[in-house]
């Protein structure tokens, strides 16, 4: 990075102000393959904005047309390996897009620091509900999601932790990042990252010549997270999935593989007194400390291991009623909980994001829906996300039905990276996500793209998964 | 006028029930000319209780049982004073009342059908006073009382083209129609002072100076009623006194509700 023109490749914090035209220099100065766009906005494409890809961006010129052919064969090969998710009706295999994304150790370390200290936040302010009773953001908020659990109030886990996973999505404007939402329920997608960074390194290993890339690691972070809570050196630990139609199935099977967990579904995990058992194949029913839960309703699956879990014959992660921390009214207040609690953000920040159950809020974006993103609140049904910009009259009408359900936030010009899909490149709008094993960050990192020309990244909308390098 | 204010409602199943996750909005409303001063919430068998006010302020119970059943009860018993309130309906119409929650489209009553009903209806109107009334007289006119013929879920709009209903229908009409003339006006749950046999719905209506008025558009009877309210809302949806969940293989009905008012001091 150092050896490279500054006045060509100036850092990303020198763009901030001014990116529009110091990206018109950049293009006029450096060739590279063709790359379509779809987008209409003006937006800060990061691969040729950002000194870090400059190397990769040419390996990429000089492969061209090798890279798609290469594409298809990983694809084809990521789907005989079972590399899917499970939709609606079928597998589908989870597209790949082998273009890595770049990022250097010092943007992984500060988004790290982040994500550890608001981890530490949720995890406090589940406490401070379940433990001590007392509530510190509206009442309503917590006591009206679906995943708050009146049976976890005056329980304590074993030590003290609830959040054991926390999947952050964070996007980049200009290259800062900016964190969208908080996943602590049932956050998956950590195969997936593992998956894509194989997969590129077995069959494009040219791409990462000159780049010093971190090997992606974190699930043994998971591992030494949950033998820790058990109390036990070597505990058995289940995870317990509701089975192949799973939308992650393939990564409950990658997960149970990687650690050497009992792959578990609800009929085969049976209570006895005094301790939780499950059926394996080669050993019949042996005693489980921990079960690292991939299913959401426990009431409804396996209400017998909830009553297990009040009486302490066995930790469950994350733990039940952890949903009321990761709520997207919740999410509002997290800043607040932050000062609350003494703990620092800094590094990351936070959309301006507001909750329409206030008068003032509700009437701003009714009078003008075009400068926000509305999503629901999780578990309310419905509509997720919607850009106001591109539908309003519709969405605008539910949201005034039950606002209280609904927050809205800035809308955010993120940035843009190169997708290699079919036979060319695009500019595509891709996220992150991080995974926080309590107070570790894996360097596994997914970013998930969003199809041509949408900012919408989600898995299920049809997107990509691309690696991420962490260099330097 | 103090009473002591009773709510069972008993719910029968077909097969065992593992769990079972209810909201209930129950207990007198604690604000505007009501004071609650005792209260108790609770189920047979019992389970895990949590308190909440929700964003009308409404007192909520929702409590989650764990224990094996076929036949849930849930109670409260309170004791409320209820004030008569100083009314005033003699403000001019039409009013601007710039911006508000009870304006909006609801999930049970969308104003926008009833636009032009409404112009219709209080054309030469001059007071507020007289848009009331006159909308009650046309939703009695348009709504016949007939239990049976709507459900929980049924619209405004629906229920006054069906022209049948009970007293959340008669509700919802004059929400409908009031809301479309721009003066904002919620849902009230709760139960009559004299021998209810179940809880029952009305309107309040929003005055110029922030106040709000009941009316009973099922019984045309004009404020202070008079009575209990345990809820206040958008619409039915936001007040319904119990609402839950249950995990069982069977079918579960609610058996009876039983409500009673008692005067125990003036």
């Amino acid at each position: 990075m150092s050896q490279l023109p500054s006045e060509a490749w100036p850092n990303a914090n020198s763009i901030q102000s001014s990116s529009q035209e110091i990206l018109k220099v950049i293009r006029i100065k450096y060739k590279h393959v063709k790359i379509r766009r779809m987008i209409k906005d003006r937006t800060y494409n990061e691969f040729l904005s950002d000194p870090i890809n400059r190397k990769l961006l040419e390996k990429v010129t000089s492969l061209e047309s090798k890279i798609h052919d290469l594409s298809r064969l990983v694809n084809l090969q990521a789907y005989m390996e079972g590399f899917t998710f499970y939709t609606s009706s079928r597998y589908r295999g989870t597209p790949i897009d082998v273009i890595p994304r770049v990022i250097s150790s010092d943007f992984y370390l500060e988004v790290s620091n982040y994500l550890i200290n608001r981890t530490l936040i949720l995890n406090r302010l589940i406490k401070e509900v379940y433990q001590e009773k007392s509530v510190p953001i509206p009442d309503w908020i917590v006591k009206t999601t679906p995943f708050f659990k009146p049976e976890m109030v005056g329980f304590s886990p074993p030590k003290g932790m609830y959040v054991y996973v926390n999947g952050a999505d964070i996007v980049r404007i200009n290259g800062e990042p900016y964190i969208l939402e908080d996943n602590v329920r049932v956050p998956s997608g950590i195969a997936y990252a593992y998956k894509a960074f194989e997969y590129v390194q077995r069959f494009l290993p040219d791409l990462s010549e000159g780049y010093a890339v971190k090997e992606p690691s974190g699930l043994e972070y998971l591992y030494e997270t949950l033998r820790y809570a058990s109390g036990s050196k070597d505990p058995v630990i289940a995870l317990l999935t509701d089975g192949p139609l799973n939308s992650a199935y393939f990564e409950h099977r990658f997960i149970s593989d990687r650690l050497g967990l009992v792959l578990a579904e609800p009929k085969d995990i049976g209570v006895k007194q005094g301790e939780v058992v499950v059926k394996t194949l080669d050993e019949g029913e042996v005693h489980v400390d921990v079960i690292y839960r991939r299913i959401e309703d426990l009431d409804v699956l396996t209400p017998e291991l909830m009553k297990a879990y009040l009486r302490g014959w066995v930790t469950i992660a994350n733990a039940p009623g952890v949903g009321i921390a990761d709520d997207k009214a919740t999410f509002v207040w997290i800043p607040y909980l932050a000062e609350r609690y003494g703990i620092s953000l800094e590094g990351v920040r936070q959309p301006i994001t507001i909750c329409l159950y206030e008068r003032d809020n509700l009437q701003k974006v009714i009078n003008n829906p075009a400068s926000y993103v509305i999503k629901k609140r999780e578990g309310y049904g419905g509509i997720g996300l919607s850009i106001l910009k591109d539908d309003s009259v519709s969405v605008l009408k539910e949201l005034m039905k039950e606002y209280e359900n609904f927050i809205a936030q800035e809308v955010l010009d993120f940035d843009t990276v190169v997708s290699a899909v079919g036979d060319s490149f695009y500019e595509t709008f891709a996220d992150f996500r991080f995974f926080t094993y309590y107070d570790r960050v894996a360097t596994a990192v997914l970013s998930r793209v969003g199809v041509v020309g949408s900012r919408v990244t989600n898995n299920s909308s049809g997107g990509m998964v691309k690696p991420v390098w962490i260099t330097g | 006028m103090d009473y002591r204010v009773v709510y069972r409602s008993v719910y029968e199943y077909e097969a065992d029930v593992i769990v079972n996750e209810n909201t209930t909005r129950i207990v007198p409303y604690d604000g505007d000319n009501q004071r609650l001063l005792e209260h108790k919430v609770d189920s047979i068998p019992q389970g895990y209780k949590t308190y909440f006010r929700d964003i009308f302020d409404n007192i909520v119970y929702r409590i989650k049982v764990t224990e094996v059943h076929r036949r849930l009860e849930i109670y409260s018993d309170s004791l409320v004073r209820v004030d008569a309130k100083a009314i005033r309906v003699d403000y001019d119409f039409p009013f601007d009342y710039g911006f508000n929650q009870f304006l909006l489209p609801t999930r049970l009553v969308d104003p926008e059908p009833f636009q032009k009903i409404a112009i219709e209806l209080t054309k030469g109107a001059k007071s507020l006073g007289e848009v009331i009334e006159s909308i009650v007289e046309f939703v009695r006119g348009r709504i016949k009382y007939s239990p049976g013929a709507t459900d929980v879920n049924t619209t405004a709009y629906d229920a006054f083209k069906l022209g049948k209903g009970v007293c959340q229908d008669y509700t919802h009409v004059t929400l409908a129609i009031l809301r479309a003339l721009k003066i904002p006006a919620r849902y009230v749950m709760g139960v009559v002072n004299d021998t209810p046999r179940a809880t029952h719905a009305w309107v309040e209506v929003m005055m110029p100076d922030g106040t709000y008025v009941d009316v009973d558009p099922t019984r045309n009877r004009f404020y202070n009623l008079g009575y209990v309210k345990f809820a206040i809302g958008r619409d039915f949806a936001d007040v319904s006194p119990v609402i839950g969940s249950f995990v069982s293989s069977g079918r579960g009905q609610l058996k009876n509700v039983l409500v009673e008012v008692r005067k125990v001091a003036d």
